[in-house]
């Protein structure tokens, strides 16, 4: 039987390659993201060995909320005076502070260094001191305000050199210095490509720290004093409870968890792409098994007439699938090793720049995408392989294949109850929130719309493909192939419907939150200018103070942002600002309570959030602060949802009595009565003179400028879904190809009875575009409706309408269109190809 | 002025046909020379393996020969491109094979009109309607080959076979796989064809009773024509093949 087997599996290998080539796509992808974040995470694991060589014990603040490095700084800076008292700690040989923050960098042309993602950060350069990480490469170390030292990578890209003048903008105005050297971070150009410029402590303290304190300690020890010894004096030494000590091979591990937290979610969210890519492979799978069954009916049941028992037709089967698993289980380990290299070079290209270092394949990858590959096509070619074990001996000796004319009746049933079971898990899901029972909501729902589909696969088809049919014999021939199996035509269809599903869900969900954002900006912006910096770093709140004092601007309200343990709602983002001037920039709906007149100790919450909190106005809510500890707050004000007052805000005095980084995010502004955009302008103009970081957006642009990063957004998310896009679309070309095969004498029929090659082609063209838009129609009809779904769960989130992408829509048919014609390519041509006697002997 | 038509249907000069190279090359035709008048039902016979079927293909455009020339109504077949000889079959030439010759998704008028179809023609509603009044399928039209008899499936591939007029129907073996009461219903709708419409038919055949219902009947052996008789009977034919295997 293994020979038999092996025999049938050679002689089909084509087929099974192709099957083989979706499961190794999907896992390719998955493999990828392994192969690259595990690869990146060990270079920083090195990297952060390597440069903390010189240090031997670091102190810094605890982290407030427990968050890691990537959610945002919630740890205190280090006082001076503990460092005074660390350097006392016996053992401890020096003990330096140092500064590390975001800033801004204004380029000798004074335009502002827009990243394409890597941070900005300002930080102190020791000289001499064995705890420095930075390593001068050029030039001199920095002294005073006035010179900078920049690290290697800035210096190429931007093409910058020692002598130019450039800005930098921490905590207060634009800060011109002179590049005095080029830096090295470690053994690499830079840290992940982040732009760091350095000054010497004092001046990197007051332009980007806190007066008089610290962000961290580098001590290192004197000699014959172990790193853990002199982290637990040191540790002795200051207060309990408020400094995170750690040894130097600590901190490396956790600037480097830190770093793989941040890839780890990367990873986490390439997979579930991979997944759906693995999802839509094994459509393809079925089908191809499917089909291969039925075309061998005879032998099957030859098999069986001929004594081999079902488990045996059966075995034999998934043999076949466990093969074709294994080969995409490894062809995609391969092409994923290639693919994480591929997407290095990228990054790089982009200007994340990641240090050289070995590609580590784990033993997780190999693991995972064997019994990934394996799993997928097994469970996949489950269903064909019991039909053939069921196969009757008898069907050895009937005239042609498989008759197709059982009722879809019982089929219907089970796909609109596995349909049912799916809206009620996803509507469910989104309701409460839980990603994992919209997921399998949408799986279920896909499922189910795949198994019912057959019942409208010939009149929908039919529609479709009736333009063909009247322009001639062709396309009622094609017509008439796409519609006689619906079954076939359906699933291969399907595989198309789940890629482009999501891809109209999400658009549904852009379309309706740029919706949502022109409908808030004109109800509830009542600010006639938005300002903020690139990608809302914070900055200097000396801004607002600026703006006031010119005469054409009317209101302004700077809103400031930090995190904060509210309640029972756990750590979220709490903003300050002057609720005087609040109402002004902001048209907040106010339900209860009373927001213009918030004062200290009062906290205004938003409708989503109060339910959350389960809180009315006058309630008492402890509220716990990062620098100030828990402090209870009462609700003065309840307000409508809207997207730019967020959850929970507080009176500016408030934040800044609780918060130490004093930096705000936004400042909206009105124009004050009586003056021209033009001159209210050029007045906020004058007044970021010295803030050249800061841009200016009025309500067009602002409005513009969020439509244009929800379709970056959406652009990216569509990029990654085009995977199983294209994956369905080679599902297209399997299903023709194996049309092709098993209609072969009726090809040669048409041949003989005068069909001409270019006829014979436009049939399976038009087989294949039906199929394909067939497909994406089932997906965006599945696709809004799930968008709708998201949509409405989203409300509460400001996602307050629904618009259909009808671009999107227009843009996916057409495409679709095209995949049909792409796809038909290959097995069109291997049917013209066909030896007209030959195909009439195919038996 | 208009080409008088050509008095021969079928007009064959040393055709020669043979598959492979070097050692293992197989001479299926060692030079065929062959005419059928307009009108004429020809049978070819001969053993296994002698080359009817080459004969055929190549006679019908089908298949490529070596050498020679075959006129079909007058035009030269030998030397055309795949583009004019598929229209050549699809105008010119009518097909009866042995078995599946018809499309399942199409219902039996559909296939019955589908060389019409693929040429974009109308067809000729009053031959079409004696067409298919003449092979007794007036009442099945819209069934799928799947619901007719083998013998019904091969009347109609006859009738989609005369529905274009063509200078000459080829069948390879149209009963081979039939009842002897349901050939015989095939075989007469041939030969009334031939006899009332003018129809030339070329028929390959193994069996003396099928042979009885042509005009003429040649003898195939390894690849050459070796014996013609006019007005067969199915006894002559049987006799005439006994002597032929005790020759052999
Ligand atoms: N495609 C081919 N390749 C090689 N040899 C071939 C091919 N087709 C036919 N032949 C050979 O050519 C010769 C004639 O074959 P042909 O099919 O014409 O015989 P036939 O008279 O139709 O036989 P039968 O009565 O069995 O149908 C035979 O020897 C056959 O083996
Ligand atoms: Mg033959």
């Amino acid at each position: 039987m293994l020979r038999a087997t092996w025999r049938g599996l050679l002689s089909r290998k084509l087929r099974l390659l192709l099957a083989s080539l979706s499961v190794l796509l999907g896992i390719s992808f998955a493999a990828g993201a392994y192969v690259l974040t595990d690869s990146i995470g060990k270079v920083f694991d090195n990297l952060f060995a390597t440069i903390n060589q010189g240090t031997a014990v670091t102190v810094q603040g605890v982290s407030a909320f427990g968050t890691s490095g990537f959610d945002g700084n919630d740890r205190e800076p280090v006082p001076q005076s503990v460092l005074d008292d660390v350097s006392k700690v016996p053992g401890v040989s020096s003990a330096v502070g140092a500064v590390g923050q975001p800033t801004s960098l204004i380029l000798p042309n004074g335009k502002a260094f827009k990243s394409a993602g890597p941070p900005v950060l300002g930080v102190s350069y020791h000289q001499d001191s064995p705890q420095e990480t930075l390593t001068i490469v050029r030039g001199s170390a920095p002294k005073g305000l006035g010179q900078v030292l920049v690290d290697a990578n800035t210096v190429t890209k931007q093409h910058l050199a020692i002598g130019e003048t450039i800005g930098v903008i921490g905590n207060g105005p634009q800060q011109k210095a002179t590049i005095v050297g080029v830096a090295r971070f470690g053994s690499t150009n830079s840290l992940a490509g982040a732009t760091l410029l350095a000054f010497d402590p004092p001046s990197a303290q007051q332009l980007f720290g806190t007066p008089g304190a610290w962000d961290a300690l580098s001590i290192s020890a004197q000699p014959g004093v172990s790193d853990t010894v002199l982290r637990d004096r040191i540790a002795a030494a200051l207060p309990a409870d408020k400094y995170d000590v750690l040894t130097s091979a600590q901190s490396a591990a956790q600037q480097s968890g830190d770093i793989k937290k941040g890839l780890s979610f990367f990873n986490t969210f390439l997979q579930y792409f991979a997944r759906i890519a693995l999802f839509v492979g094994a459509f393809l799978i079925f089908n191809t098994f499917s089909m291969l069954v039925a075309q061998r009916t005879r032998e099957l049941a030859l098999m069986r007439a001929l004594g081999a028992s079902r488990g045996q037709v059966l075995r034999s089967v998934l043999t076949e699938a466990v093969a074709v698993g294994l080969v995409g289980g490894l062809g995609g380990l391969g092409l994923g090793v290639l693919l994480a290299k591929g997407f290095q070079a990228l990054l790089s290209a982009i200007g994340i720049e990641i240090p050289k270092g070995p590609t580590v394949v784990e033993t997780r990858t190999v693991v995972y995408c064997l019994v990934a590959g394996v799993l997928v096509t097994v469970v996949a070619a489950a269903i064909p392989a019991r039909r053939a074990g069921r196969m009757a001996p008898v069907q050895a000796l009937r005239e042609s294949g498989p008759a197709e004319s059982k009722s879809l009746r019982t089929r219907t049933l089970v796909g609109a109850v596995i349909l049912g079971l799916g809206v009620v898990a996803l509507v469910g899901g989104l309701a409460q929130g839980a990603i994992a029972l919209v997921g399998i909501g949408a799986l279920l729902s896909f499922i189910g719309v795949t198994v019912v589909s057959p019942v409208f696969t010939r009149p929908v088809v039919g529609l479709l493909a009736a333009p063909f049919a009247r322009v001639g014999v062709a396309g009622r021939l094609g017509r008439g192939n796409a519609m006689r199996n619906p079954r076939r035509t359906s699933t291969t269809a399907a595989a198309l419907m789940i890629g482009l599903a999501l891809v109209a869900a999400i658009s549904t969900l852009g379309s309706s939150a740029k919706k949502s954002i022109v409908a808030a900006v004109a109800t509830s912006l009542g600010a006639d200018y938005v300002l903020h910096t690139d990608q809302y770093q914070p900055f200097s709140p000396d801004v607002a103070a600026a703006l006031s004092k010119q005469p054409e601007i009317g209101k302004v309200a700077a809103f400031t942002q930090a995190r904060a343990k509210i309640g029972k709602a756990g750590t979220s983002s709490i903003q300050g600002v002057d609720p005087s001037s609040l109402q002004a920039v902001l048209r907040l709906k106010v339900l209860s309570g009373d927001l213009s007149g918030l004062r200290d100790d009062q906290l205004a919450v938003s409708k989503a959030e109060a339910k959350n909190l389960g809180a009315k106005v006058g309630d008492t809510i402890e509220v716990s602060w990062a620098k100030t500890g828990t402090q209870p707050m009462t609700v003065g004000a309840v307000f409508d949802n809207n997207q730019f007052a967020g959850g929970y805000l507080v009176t500016a005095s408030d934040y800044a009595r609780n918060v130490t980084d004093k930096k705000v995010v936004v400042v909206a502004v009105t124009a004050a009565a009586s003056t021209t955009p033009a001159q209210s302008r050029a007045a906020i103009e004058r007044g970021l003179a010295s803030f050249p970081n800061v841009q200016i957006e009025d309500q067009a642009e602002f409005v513009k400028k969020q439509g244009a990063q929800i379709d970056g957004i959406l652009n990216f998310i569509t990029g990654l879904l085009l995977l199983s896009v294209l994956i369905a679309v080679l599902g297209i070309i399997n299903t023709l190809a194996l049309s092709v095969i098993e209609r072969t004498r009726e090809l040669g029929l048409l041949r003989a009875v005068g069909l001409q090659r270019r006829q014979l082609k436009r049939m399976i063209r038009v087989e294949s575009i039906v199929i394909a838009v067939f497909g994406a129609l089932l997906g965006l009809v599945v696709g809004v409706a799930f968008g709708w779904a998201l949509v409405s769960a989203l409300h509460d989130a400001g996602i307050t309408d629904f618009a259909i992408p009808w671009a999107r829509i227009v843009e996916v048919l057409v495409i679709a269109a095209l995949g049909g014609v792409l796809a038909a390519a290959l097995p069109a041509r291997r049917a013209a190809k066909l030896k007209v006697l030959d195909a009439i002997a195919t038996d | 002025m208009t080409t008088p038509p050509h008095p021969a249907a079928v007009l064959a000069v040393d055709v020669r046909k043979s598959y492979g190279k070097g050692e293992t090359a197989v001479t299926a035709l060692a030079g065929v020379s062959l005419e059928v008048p307009r009108g004429q039902m020809l049978a070819v016979m001969g053993p296994s393996g002698s080359g009817k079927s080459t004969l055929m293909h190549c006679l019908a455009g089908l298949d490529t020969v070596d050498t020679g020339s075959i006129e079909i109504g007058g035009t030269q077949v030998v030397g055309l491109g795949d583009k004019q000889l598929t229209a050549l079959r699809r105008d010119r030439v009518g097909f009866v094979f042995q078995q599946f010759n018809l499309l399942p998704t199409l219902t039996a008028g559909e296939n019955i009109l589908l060389p019409l179809d693929i040429a974009g023609k109308k067809p000729d509603k009053a031959w079409y309607d004696e067409v298919v009044g003449a092979v007794g399928l007036a009442d099945r039209l819209s069934h799928r080959p799947a619901e007719l008899s083998g013998g019904q499936q091969q009347r109609v591939a006859c009738a989609r076979a005369l529905v274009t007029k063509p200078d000459v129907v080829f069948a390879d073996e149209p009963t081979g796989n039939l009842d002897s009461r349901s050939g015989a219903e095939v075989l007469s709708f041939l030969q009334a064809s031939a006899r009332d419409k003018g129809q030339t038919v070329v028929i390959v055949t193994h069996d003396p009773v099928a042979a009885g219902y042509a005009d003429k009947v040649v003898f195939l052996a390894d690849g050459l024509i070796v014996d013609h008789m006019d007005a067969p009977t199915s006894e002559k034919v049987l006799e005439r093949m006994k002597r032929f295997e005790a020759s052999a």
